[in-house]
């Protein structure tokens, strides 16, 4: 710090000489943007610093390789993609639209080709212009650093499935054609895929500049093309944002300037403390949840501070169909019945945080249309609208049924102090209905990937999914189809291991409308879901709501379905 | 037949009358009595008066109080309707000191949650001194190289804090169990925290242990017993062992204080007693996110621990203080 403030005043001339490689100077920059985007929009208050408190990092800045909320929240203002999700508030934010390419394609040849012209006059925060090369070097990374999502998301395109055996040595020469004159970008896929455009949206996808090494970048960070650059990470305590000089608004949608001069990110502080260093006004935004014994306090008290939004993400359950007692469809339907949903809501923080969940598709979603098969006086031959409360006569009958009563059932669950509490709610149901119950909780940071390998034979574990993006496929395909469940592997989300070939064929069917008839294929989705429901691979728990505290001196709070807030547009009083 | 009232008084009579007459030491023992018996009457406690199973969430549950039904966990005041608290102290039967996140009776949870806390603590303590009388005893009364092992041995797990290794034996044993030979010890058993709360204490009580039969080894009597071929094992048993009591006794009530906030912090750090049993360590943990709005499930666990262990420690001193007299006037048992 101390040097930082010795160049910032002393030495500007030394980044002419030394081009990007020095941040401090950057701030000269910023003052000139500071000046031109007052001029676009005049009833804005630009400027200042917004101090934000985190709980704790979540590891590699790569925007390629990193796969959290949290880095996905912090670089949303850092990077674009070619397209991208609107940065609007409520129904108006999505499908996608162009971000660094001119206009959202239109599939070609049977859907296997995408044309897509990049932007003119777009540089990186390292004064770099932004060329079809990095976008087709970008690409290529994804394959080369083994980005959670190159396989899921992009081996539609050709040579990829090379790309996926042999990283290193991906070229993708068959699969993006890039013309430097006329900024024109290609894409040639094996077979179609609807929901191309949404993985050119989804931020793994990030252009970066075709020198960026082909490995995981850490704590180091990329050059952007967004409003800000990060300047200054320390994943124990903390990260500085700062103004992208060479940044400049082409479309207000798709990647709007930042209100902030500075962001300043502190690190390490228990939710307890970010609540109070809020009230206190010593930081301006909690990024985590409120913790439940403060929701009282901050919602009488600091009532217009408090901000409330639904996330396209539920809690659930996740039943293995291969261990038994679950190998047995009366007793994943007999948890379903008996599952006080009730309870649920109330871990969470009461009904106006959390609603109960019957489906496997979470409100908000394209597809979504409610129902309950396993509530009382339901079944899925009728299923309610609602859930009403638990039917443990039924439920009983079914375990009954089963002949499975007395076995031993382990609950695997994440040891945090919400999901402990459902976990203990889950232990006493189960017992209710006959079974000798217990909970084993493992530490948040290895429970994901433990309850995935199929090696660990878990039964039954707790958990949570959040849409990559607004697409039904985000939540059923990934989780439920045969595709997605690979034995002996950490990497096998579908940790049900539930595989129906007939209910795969409908997936892919609702998939393929996507593009032509988005209406029929929500439809199909919704089919999809009651299908997969009356197969009760899983327990959907409850949809819940983010509620987070800002200061009072912040204005201008735009909360996006896909991007969640949009710090960048936080304005400082 | 009566004794003479010129009859000497044994040593373990002049203790107890000292020990009479001292003031905190009886109210000490009153308390730790009232207190052990409150807690083995949790069952007829939960059963009959508080109506209520305190290992069952019971979040969505209602109770009668003043003829009027109320929610378990009751919606906070305020105008975004956010959060819920549970129940706060009823100072009725039923959720006498409220509930706690889970909806449970606070106290019966409390009672419930002695017992495991106590029965830990003294059979912890039990099995420490039993441990470390054994090394105190083969260390002090054997060659220099057997002591110089054991006592080697000793200082290296002194050296490492007690806690930290607790909590490292704990954490290997809370998910599998523990497994010695055919043996299987499940990870929810009572066993695991004992033992590894025994044995880290060992080389605090086995040192002191160890000094004594030194000095004992040295006696007129034992010599005595050597010189008239007396087993080696006859001497431990008859001479050393009656005569290392004093230090048992008085490092009793102290061990099983130091062994019940061991037990209390491994159940607050969730590696000791398991889910959805209950110790005074666990329901602290439970209290912790209820610390704000229902400071009392945290509390009143925490205090039962400040009392138990300041009898404890009352106590202990209270009978080093009336144990003294076999100390000073050297009337070793021969």
């Amino acid at each position: 710090m101390p040097r930082f403030f010795l160049f910032r005043f002393s030495l500007p001339i030394i980044f002419i000489l030394f081009g990007e490689g020095l941040p401090f100077p950057r701030l000269i920059y910023a003052q000139t943007f500071h000046s031109t985007a007052k001029k676009t929009l005049p009833n804005s208050h630009f400027g200042g610093t917004l101090k934000v408190v985190i709980g704790s990092s979540t590891g590699t800045l790569d925007p390629q390789i990193a796969y959290t909320a949290l880095i996905k929240t912090i670089e949303t203002p850092v990077y674009d993609t070619l397209l991208t999700y609107p940065k609007l508030s409520g129904p108006n934010a999505h499908p996608v639209i162009a971000d660094l390419a001119e206009a959202v394609p239109v599939p070609e040849d049977h859907g296997l080709t995408y044309r897509l012209t990049l932007r003119k006059n777009i540089r990186f925060s390292n004064g770099q212009p932004v060329t079809v090369a990095d976008v087709a070097a970008s690409f290529r990374r994804i394959f080369m650093v083994g980005s959670p999502t190159a396989g899921p998301y992009y081996s539609h395109i050709r040579g990829a499935q090379a790309c996926l055996k042999d990283p290193a040595h991906c070229t993708l020469d068959k699969g993006i054609e890039t013309n430097p004159v006329t900024r024109q970008i290609t894409f040639h896929l094996t077979s179609p895929d609807p929901e191309f455009p949404d993985r050119l949206a989804w931020r793994h996808a990030a252009i970066l500049p075709q020198n960026t090494p082909t490995h995981d970048m850490g704590n180091t960070p990329i050059p952007g093309t967004g409003p800000y650059l990060i300047t200054d990470y320390n994943p124990t305590t903390h990260m500085r944002l700062e103004r992208n000089p060479y940044f400049h608004e082409w479309s207000r949608n798709a990647q709007p300037a930042a209100y902030p001069d500075h962001v300043f990110i502190t690190f390490g502080l228990d939710k307890e403390d970010e609540v109070s260093a809020v009230e206190n006004g010593q930081a301006d935004w909690m990024y985590d949840n409120v913790p439940l014994d403060r929701l009282g306090e901050v919602g009488s008290r600091y009532t217009k501070q408090v901000h409330i939004y639904r996330l396209l993400m539920y809690s659930y359950a996740m039943l293995n169909v291969h261990e038994p007692p679950f190998n047995n469809l009366a007793v994943r339907q007999a948890l379903n019945y008996a599952v006080n949903r009730h309870a649920m809501v109330i871990y969470s923080g009461g009904a106006a945080i959390a609603t109960p969940q019957c489906q496997l598709l979470p409100e908000g979603i394209p597809g979504y249309e409610p129902f309950c098969d396993y509530t009382l006086g339901a079944s899925p031959e009728h299923p309610a609208r609602t859930w009403q409360a638990p039917d443990m006569k039924r439920a009983r009958e079914l375990v009954r049924a089963s002949g499975t009563e007395g076995e031993k059932v382990t609950i695997v669950a994440p040891a945090e102090g919400r999901t402990s509490n459902t976990a203990e709610e889950i232990r006493d149901t189960l017992e209710a209905l006959g079974y000798k119950a217990s909970v084993h909780n493992i530490s948040p940071a290895i429970q994901f990937t433990f309850v995935q390998n199929t090696n660990n034979h878990v039964q039954i574990s707790l958990g949570g999914w959040t849409a990559d993006y607004p697409s039904a496929s985000t939540f059923l395909m990934t989780l439920f189809s045969c595709e997605s469940f690979r034995p002996h592997s950490d990497n096998s989300p579908n940790m049900s291991g539930f595989c129906s070939p007939t209910i795969d064929r409908m997936m892919n069917n609702a998939l393929s409308q996507t593009l032509n008839n988005r209406a029929e294929s929500n439809r199909l989705w919704a089919k999809v879901d009651r299908a997969l429901m009356q197969q009760a691979p899983a327990v959907p728990l409850v949809q819940t709501r983010n509620v987070i505290l800002l200061s009072k001196r912040v204005h201008n709070v735009i909360i996006t379905l896909n991007d969640e807030l949009l710090f960048s547009q936080l304005q400082i009083q | 037949m009566t004794s003479s009232p010129l009859s000497p008084k044994g040593p373990w009579y002049i203790a107890f009358h000292r020990l009479s007459r001292n003031v905190s030491a009886m109210l000490s023992l009153c308390i730790l009595v009232l207190i052990t018996i409150a807690c083995l009457l949790a069952p007829f406690y939960a059963h009959t008066i508080a109506h209520t199973d305190p290992f069952t969430s019971n979040v969505a549950g209602t109770l009668i109080l003043n003829g009027k039904k109320m929610d378990i966990m009751q919606p906070n005041d305020n105008p975004l309707h956010l959060g819920l608290s549970p129940i706060g102290p009823t100072w009725h039967s039923t959720y006498f000191l409220g509930a706690d996140s889970q909806g449970r009776d606070v106290a019966a949870r409390l009672l419930y949650g002695g017992r495991n806390s106590l029965l830990i603590s003294s059979c912890a303590a039990l099995l420490c001194l039993i441990l470390a009388t054994f090394i105190g005893v083969t260390a002090g009364f054997s060659t220099k190289i057997v002591d110089t092992f054991l006592s080697r041995f000793m200082d290296i797990m002194w050296a490492i804090p007690v806690y930290l290794l607790a909590i490292s034996l704990s954490v290997v044993t809370v998910n599998s169990g523990l497994r010695i030979g055919p043996f299987v010890i499940e990870s929810n058993n009572l066993l695991i925290p004992i033992m590894i709360i025994a044995l880290v204490y060992v080389p605090y009580a086995s040192r002191p242990i160890r000094g004594r039969v030194i000095t004992l080894r040295q006696a007129e009597f034992v010599t005595a017993a050597h010189c008239l071929g007396i087993p080696r094992w006859r001497i431990i048993v008859q001479d050393i062992l009656p005569n290392i009591t004093i230090t048992l006794v008085v490092l009793g009530p102290l061990i099983m204080a130091m062994s019940l906030l061991a037990e209390s912090a491994l159940s607050f750090l969730s590696i000791g007693v398991q889910a959805p049993a209950a110790s005074w360590g666990t329901i602290i943990q439970d209290g912790e996110g209820l610390i704000y709005t229902r400071p009392m499930v945290a509390i009143a666990p925490g205090l039962a621990i400040v009392i138990v262990v300041l009898a404890l420690n009352t106590l202990g001193d209270a009978l080093r203080d009336a144990l003294d007299i076999r100390e000073t006037n050297h009337t070793e048992t021969p």
